[in-house]
């Protein structure tokens, strides 16, 4: 699994923190990937319009 | 007079609350203590880490090795982040559900009968209910214990950073936290079900109807009993994992007096069975395969599902959001039929464009969908992208599909380099938005140049990442040739990549 950490500014406070982004690259990484997203932890949104309630006003 | 359901589901609600608040109360104990031990590893491991990376530096990974299980040696005992987990507080929401279940159950009794009263289920039934959660917790913690020290080992032999392993420490107590979480969840849900059955059973009652809890993500086995009437006993909740069903009292007698309510259990499994995404699932249940037993329950008695009442029951439901997805391997498949077909003339400049238009409108309707995952696939051979894709359902691709997906990656690549270097444009600053601490890099995945954009994608408590990014990463964009917006109008939006193509 590549991490890379990307500093991201929170969009309530607007302090600076971290997040981490992670290319899985074995099989066993995605099972990781996939019970971080089970756990709620994981943004799995790729298109914008994975989101459509991001989008309403 | 019949009892009318919407008074025995008022009764349940009531119940409902009660067993959140003894849930949220343990989870808090719990989840709080899995912090702390966390936080107590960091404290403890971090300095012998540092140590340990500094004096192996140039060492071979066997030495790296053997220096992180000495390291994990002297931290023995903290890494299990459920040692300390207080029993006590699962024994105060077991014995709270069940005589929040008991108390439910006599005044559903209490509906049809003069005389109603409670009972509390037998010691050892509770007792072997807290027994099982502190198992599965700590069953839990020792999973989750050999997971942190290999996070240790490998970090040590990879030599990795104090803050990337860090990083993997906490990932594995926010996980822990939320299994933990759900066992409480189940637990209660168990014990409130024994202090339901003790009731009904010490008031007469010898069967029990299932009462499905209404929500978007109503399951199949829960829809499949919705309504049906079992021997007191043949049922057991929770029937899964986040099951928030419960029963409540069912005589003959009553139904033969007209007491029972069963055009609302008409309406009630007539709209279940329209919610379960899934449709139903007459098989065992998830804990009753558990248990041991291979088929469901056999009803007594089950609602019509023809009659009006549900037939309106289903008229009425508002249209529901798309089902969760579920996770499928990674991989493209291409067909056999197809995969034998020899070379292909090059495609021509028609084709080319109307493979372009059609992936590109596909990616604007959604990432998930299959002619987006296939571009991802496209990228990844077409361009040379690395990592996995992640998709949550698996598509079959067809050759003919596999193909004209690279002939769209390669051609939004090719007309957006174009586009950029007539425009002199060698980087571009881009936003995008994130909700969560994590998130997996997309082969391909949308980014903006308006940060407002970005703000929306991340919501109130998301985050922004600002990337100056060099157009050689970016696929696609807004200013491509033949780019059309989706159904959310203009986002400013970039198509970009996680490194530049390995293949130009």
């Amino acid at each position: 699994m590549i991490r890379r950490k990307a500093k991201v500014t929170s969009v309530e406070t607007g302090e600076t923190r971290e997040v981490v982004r992670l290319t899985p690259e074995t099989e066993e990484d995605l099972r990781e990937i996939d019970r971080l997203r089970e756990a709620g932890l994981l943004d799995h949104r790729n298109s914008f319009a994975d989101d459509p309630g991001a989008w309403d006003e | 007079m019949p009892v009318r359901g919407e008074q025995l589901e008022r009764r349940v609600r009531r119940m409902d609350a009660e067993l959140s608040r003894l849930e949220r109360a343990a989870t808090r104990a719990i989840t709080g203590e899995i912090a702390d031990a966390s936080r107590r590893l960091e404290r403890e491991i971090r300095g012998l880490y540092l140590d340990a990376l500094a004096d192996t530096r140039g060492e071979d990974v066997a030495v790296r090795e053997a220096r992180a299980r000495s390291l994990l040696a002297r931290v023995e005992g903290l890494t299990d982040l459920t040692a300390d987990v207080p029993d006590g507080e699962l024994d105060v929401l077991v014995t709270g559900a069940a005589e929040a279940g008991a108390s439910a159950a006599e005044d559903e009794v209490a509906l049809y009968e003069d005389e109603a009263r409670s009972a509390r289920p037998r010691n050892t039934a509770l007792a072997a209910i807290a027994t099982t959660a502190v198992a599965a917790i700590a069953r839990n913690g020792r999973q989750h214990q050999e997971r942190i020290e290999r996070h240790v080992v490998d970090g040590l032999a990879a030599g990795r950073g104090w803050g990337q392993v860090r990083t993997d420490l906490r990932q594995e107590a926010g996980i822990l936290q939320r299994s933990a979480e759900r066992h409480v969840k189940s637990t209660s849900v168990d014990a409130s079900d024994e202090g339901h059955k003790a009731t009904f059973e010490a008031n007469g009652v010898q069967y029990e109807q299932l009462l499905a809890t209404m929500d978007e993500r109503l399951c199949g086995y829960c829809a499949n009993r919705a309504g049906r009437v079992y021997e007191l006993g043949d049922i057991q909740l929770p029937l899964h994992d986040h099951d928030r069903c419960t029963t409540v009292p069912w005589k003959r007698e009553w139904q033969e007096a007209g007491l029972t309510d069963d055009e609302w259990f008409e309406a009630h499994r007539a709209e279940s069975l329209a919610r379960a995404q899934e449709g139903q699932r007459t098989g065992a249940s998830p804990s009753e395969r558990r248990r041991g037993l291979d088929k469901a329950p056999e009803p007594v008695w089950t609602p019509r599902t023809d009659t009006v009442a549900a037939r309106e029951a289903v008229e009425r439901i508002p249209p529901t959001p798309a089902p969760p997805p579920v996770v499928r391997p990674a991989r493209p498949r291409v067909t056999e039929k197809t995969r034998s077909r020899g070379p292909t003339r090059p495609p021509t400049e028609a084709e080319r464009v109307a493979a372009r238009r059609e992936f590109q409108g596909e990616w604007v309707a959604g990432a998930r969908r299959k002619r987006s995952v296939a571009l991802k696939h496209g990228a990844q051979q077409e361009l040379g992208i690395r990592g996995l894709v992640y998709q949550t359902r698996r598509f079959n691709f067809t050759q003919a599909e596999m193909g004209r997906a690279r002939i769209a990656a390669r051609k939004m690549y090719e007309d957006t380099q174009a586009a950029f270097r007539r425009q002199g444009v060698a980087e571009v600053r881009l936003y995008r938005g994130v909700k969560t601490a994590y998130e997996d890099v997309g082969v391909i995945e949308s980014w903006t140049t308006d940060i407002n954009v970005a703000r929306k994608f991340a919501g109130a408590r998301g985050d922004i990442i600002e990337e100056v990014i060099p157009v050689e990463r970016i696929l696609i964009s807004h200013r491509s040739p033949g780019w059309r917006d989706g159904r959310f109008g203009a986002q400013s939006e970039y198509v970009v990549m996680p490194h530049r193509p390995r293949r130009q």
